[in-house]
């Protein structure tokens, strides 16, 4: 039972532990207030609280696919606003921030922690609610509370270690954790879809199960950071490298079609009299 | 800003987390594992005992339902507790297996009596093991869970206490007033601490005696340069005179030395207005008849760019001086006449608020971009740098000596985007002596 406890709530809470690292760090090459996490976090518990209260309506909406479309539109969510927010900070001088495009990068920053704490929050308040009147509550509490810190403590680590380096090179990480957890919300939408046949299920790619198993904390944290997937369908695949592709895309796009604005000298006045 | 004492609480705390708790995940599992070897070891023991017994018929189970036995003996049961079914729990060989029977999964321990030459298979429900196991197993882990936020406040308390020193230090820097170079009179007991204090007293000696020379060089400098650039002035004029032909050449030279007059005036005015060197006494002076007083004799530089000036005021007087008053005037009113393009607008408002008298003045310049606020006090420091596009001269000092003159006063200055679709408004608020409900305007 407190195994069971213990990785599940460690995949959920990892899941949005490192993204909350990552954008953490992000915020700090960009000069962000940082703001938006309370916010994000606070309303984002709440309407996950409110979601996984509905659940039962919610899953018999679209022939009893509800619950797997609404994951899949959070992921899709996600993975899109992942690559608005790589696209304005790439376009943010860190030097020179420009208040709007912090600005906007905050709201995409609540946007992807709203989206993925509601995601995870309601699949982790649904799983303990399940044991809220039972014998092993307790163990899966104490599972529940392990998985949790575990997850958390390796997203502090990572944010410091991320903050830690140098301005391009925190990028550099940053861009490919970013990228890397686009592909994986989007090859998860897709799983999501083929699991309610929106989607052609097909035989997996390969099967590295033997290698690394999904269920170990080593296959979580690789599932969490780079979307790690033991059995992968061609469909999963192709939707996995479009999310890479997308934000790398959004962030070296900027450098092909510069802000003509930018470009244009901006009359200066000084300290002089 | 990063705080030391949040890194060092949070890192720490998340890596002993870590660790603890991957251990304590790994402990729970080796309990587990050795549980289910006690367990297993009182299933033989269990068997030996049957065995030693020799049971012979059904008997009534008198342990518990979660365990069962079988004896077999030439093929036939010759007896089982009467929880157990009749066929063959598992097989009839010795060692440890799983079953299913009555709904339930069960470990099956076989043991073969060869005294009696009889089997005897025991067995015992496996979710009841395993709920045994876990809770035994849990308490192991238990500890760990709940210990966590007391160590988290244990580590917070350390590292608070351990960066105590560091704190002091910081408050004492911080409480310093930009003018006070005195050495730090903390007392640290850590090494680390005390060789940082050394070292900041020493550069603080080194930054007043440099200070102190940079002073007294700029204040020499500008008056032994005041009077070979009144020298200066006299000879091109005479020279103009006698050669009026070379009127646009002279013209040049004049405007340059003019440029080279005003820095030294500048740099002077600068000096004299330090608060060391600064022993006026103060009067109360109308701020209202001082600035329409500037604005009149600077008015041919609004009508030479086609600027028009507006002035909103009313008599207000404040405790100062008039030459630094109107030192800080005029470089305010000169800043603007300079930015704001021809044909642009410059506001001046003298305003009372509750105790205070605010001077604004705004203008329809370019504006100044947030993030060159703080500097743009700096001597000698103009925006844009090397990138000044203005076409105006300048020496850099002019914000400067306002905000040494709004220091004396105490008053502060705010930049905040002017009223005008582009442009800078600098407030000034200075304290009050006199309630005055005389309202004029003037344009």
């Amino acid at each position: 039972m407190l195994p069971n406890a213990v990785i599940l709530i460690l995949q959920e809470t990892l899941e949005a532990a490192l993204l909350i690292g990552v954008l953490l760090a992000v915020s700090t090459r960009v000069h962000d207030s940082k703001r938006w996490l309370p916010i994000a976090l606070i309303s984002g518990g709440c309407v996950a609280a409110i979601l996984a209260n509905q659940m039962g309506i919610i899953s018999e909406w679209f022939d009893y696919a509800g619950q797997e479309l609404l994951n899949a539109l959070f992921q899709t969510i996600i993975c899109l606003t992942i690559a608005l927010a790589v696209w304005l900070t790439a376009t943010i001088d860190p030097l020179n921030p420009q208040p709007g495009k912090v600005a906007a990068f905050s709201h995409c920053a609540i946007v992807i922690i709203f989206c993925a704490v509601v995601r995870e929050g309601q699949e982790i308040i649904l799983y303990l609610s399940g044991f809220m009147y039972t014998e092993n509550f307790q163990k899966v509490l104490t599972g529940g509370a392990l998985g949790f810190s575990i997850g958390a403590s390796i997203g502090i680590l990572l944010f410091y270690s991320l903050v830690d380096h140098a301005g391009r090179e925190r990028r550099a990480a940053c861009l490919v954790l970013l990228a890397l957890f686009a592909g994986n919300m989007l090859s998860q939408s897709t799983l999501l879809l083929m699991q309610i046949d929106w989607l052609t299920q097909s035989p997996p790619i390969w099967n590295s199960s033997t290698l690394v198993a999904e269920t170990s904390i080593f296959g979580q944290l690789l599932y969490a950071l780079v979307g790690y997937e033991a059995t992968p369908s061609p469909i999963q695949a192709a939707a996995y490298i479009l999310g890479v592709t997308l934000v790398t895309g959004a962030n070296f796009m900027p450098r092909y079609y510069p802000d003509k604005k930018k470009q244009q000298v901006q009359p200066v006045r000084g300290n002089d009299a | 800003m990063k705080s030391i004492r949040v890194f060092l609480v949070t890192v720490i705390l998340a890596v002993v987390t870590l660790f603890s708790f991957i251990s304590a995940l790994r402990g729970y599992e080796t309990s587990l594992q050795e549980v289910e070897r006690m367990f297993d070891s009182q299933l033989v023991e269990k068997a030996k005992l049957i065995a030693n017994i020799n049971v012979q018929s059904i008997v009534r189970n008198v342990d518990s339902s979660d365990t069962a036995f079988q004896v077999w003996q030439g093929g036939n049961l010759i007896g089982s507790s009467d929880n157990a079914s009749q066929t063959i729990l598992g097989k009839l060989q010795p060692g440890f297996r799983y079953h299913n029977f009555e709904g339930y999964r069960w470990r099956t321990y076989s043991y073969y009596n060869t005294i009696n030459a009889q089997w005897i298979i025991v067995a015992a429900r496996q979710d009841i093991r395993f709920s045994l196991a876990e809770n035994i197993a849990l308490k192991a882990v238990l500890p760990a869970v709940i210990g966590l936020p007391i160590l988290a406040v244990l580590i917070w308390i350390v590292v608070s206490r351990g960066l105590h020193p560091m704190r002091r230090l910081a408050h004492e820097l911080g409480d310093k007033q930009a003018n006070d170079l005195s050495p730090l009179s903390i007392a640290v007991n850590s090494q680390e601490l005390s060789q940082i204090v050394s070292s900041s007293n020493d550069l603080l000696a080194r930054l007043k005696s440099s200070l102190l020379r940079e002073k007294q060089f700029a204040s020499d400098a500008a008056h032994e340069l005041r009077t070979p650039i009144s020298s200066l002035k006299v000879q091109l004029y005479n020279i103009s005179q006698e050669q009026p032909e070379r009127n646009k050449e002279f013209g040049e030279l004049q405007k340059i030395t003019h440029q080279l007059e005003h820095v030294v005036e500048q740099i002077l005015a600068l000096y004299r207005t330090s608060p060391d060197e600064y022993h006026t006494r103060f009067e109360a002076i109308d701020l209202t008849s001082l600035a329409q007083q500037v604005i009149a004799e600077e008015y041919d530089n609004y009508e030479r760019k086609n600027q028009q000036i507006e002035f909103f005021g009313q008599r207000q007087l404040i405790l100062g001086d008039k030459f630094s008053l109107t030192t800080l005037i005029q470089n305010l009113l000169s800043n603007a006449n300079k930015y704001t393009p021809n044909g642009g607008h410059i506001i001046v408002k003298i305003k009372r608020e509750n105790d205070q008298v605010v001077l604004l003045v705004e203008d329809s310049g370019p504006g100044i971009p947030t993030y060159e606020h703080e500097r743009l006090f700096q001597r000698f420091y103009r925006v844009g740098g090397d990138r000044h596009t203005s076409g105006e001269s300048g020496c850099g000092l002019g914000l400067a000596i306002v905000k040494r003159i709004a220091e004396l006063y105490n008053a502060e200055i705010t930049l905040e985007p002017s009223s005008f679709a582009s442009g800078t408004a600098f407030t000034l608020h200075f304290s009050a002596i006199i309630p005055v409900t005389l309202d004029s305007k003037q344009s």
